[in-house]
């Protein structure tokens, strides 16, 4: 196919989104009855809103039974604020990372812990989320808190 | 369970309960006074009436299930709170969706996220051949050559940059206008349809490679 340099790709995609004056737009569609490569990367360029949106609309379904329906308002019990709550979350975190890291306090190749390599689990709620992670090489057991 | 058929069916005259009572408007003016009252069922009414919208636009943008379910219930947690500065120059759907977009570009990367973006799941995609079922039409090889290509789609969205892709969002799920997207955006007309360009030609280079990649044809 001989490309076209009589239009550009913009245009193209702007009259695809009938963003083209109306005598632009009976020229162009003029054209592309001459013009085999204009038509093609018109009709390309058409085609990826409906494809897309097939893709979206299967995926929102997919949200909408597989997880927990949206709520107006977040059950506050699930995520309770105050300072005493903040406190028992850092003292939670501060107990998981020190359990974590106890295994390995004697470890001199501590520094060469390799990246993780996987996420084995991860649990989320609404005020924190807890991830249990594998290293590579060592299979070291990693345990991830944060406060989301 | 009643069928539904039944439940269709008109009272004969003088027989049955009486009748419900009317739904309440679902007029805009109003749902914002009720939503303003702190009314749980316009609450109700507003999240069934635009979860879908704002579903597909944060999905379109963040490509994650989890992340644009939380993303949208952030949405009308923040819309119920602030509705007393809602002002109705725009409407409750623009109002939300500038919302969405914005809680959609502040989107906080953390680590974990980062890494479920770039995590490739090791199970196999049989995902569509549950909604299949639902979606009918079409012979089982037809629906996987249309779902080939719908991922595909996706994949190269997601590559796109995320100021393009909310362009390109904007344009394909909520059909709005340069115009429309500029306002939203707060961008140049110009920009917008450069963006929106860049989004196509992008799109476009990525398949054809995946197709040639694959001994297809472009």
């Amino acid at each position: 196919m001989t490309p076209c340099n009589t239009y550009t790709e913009e245009f193209i995609s702007r009259f695809v989104d009938n963003e083209v004056s109306s005598l632009q737009h009976a020229d162009f569609v003029s054209h592309m009855a001459l013009c085999q490569s204009c038509t093609s990367k018109e009709a390309r360029f058409r085609q990826m809103a409906p494809t897309f949106e097939a893709h979206v609309a299967a995926q929102t379904l997919m949200i909408k039974t597989t997880l927990p329906p949206i709520s107006p308002v977040k059950n506050p019990t699930t995520r309770p604020k105050g300072r005493v709550h903040k406190l028992a979350s850092l003292g939670t975190a501060a107990l998981i990372f020190a359990v974590a890291l106890l295994p390995w306090t004697d470890d001199p190749g501590l520094d060469q812990i390799p990246e993780p390599s996987a996420i084995v689990n991860s649990v989320d709620t609404y005020g924190s989320s807890v991830m249990i992670i594998e290293t590579a090489n060592t299979q070291h057991t990693i345990i991830w808190f944060s406060e989301t | 369970m009643a069928d539904t058929k039944d439940l269709l069916k008109p009272y004969p005259s003088g027989a049955g309960p009486s009748p419900a009572p009317a739904p309440p408007p679902v007029d805009e003016a109003d749902l914002v006074r009720r939503l303003r009252k702190g009314q749980e069922w316009a609450c109700t009414i507003l999240v069934s009436s635009y979860q879908d919208r704002l579903l597909k636009i944060a999905y379109g943008i963040t490509l994650d299930h989890e992340e644009s379910r939380e993303i949208v219930q952030d949405v009308f947690v923040s819309a119920i709170s602030k509705i007393s500065g809602f002002r109705g120059e725009s409407g409750l759907g623009p109002w939300l969706r500038r919302i969405t977009i914005n809680a959609c570009l502040n989107w906080k990367r953390k680590w974990k996220r980062r890494f479920r973006w770039h995590h490739t799941s090791l199970e196999p995609d049989t995902e569509f051949l549950i909604y299949d079922a639902a979606a009918g039409g079409g012979t089982p090889e037809t629906r996987l050559r249309e779902k080939q290509k719908e991922t595909a789609m996706a994949v190269a969205v997601g590559a796109l940059p995320e100021n393009i892709r909310a362009v390109f969002i904007l344009n394909t799920l909520e059909g709005l206008s340069y115009s429309e997207i500029s306002e939203t955006l707060g961008i140049k007309e110009g920009t917008v349809s450069s963006r929106l360009y860049r989004a196509r030609k992008m799109i476009l280079d990525r398949l054809q490679k995946q197709d040639s990649s694959q001994g297809g044809t472009p």
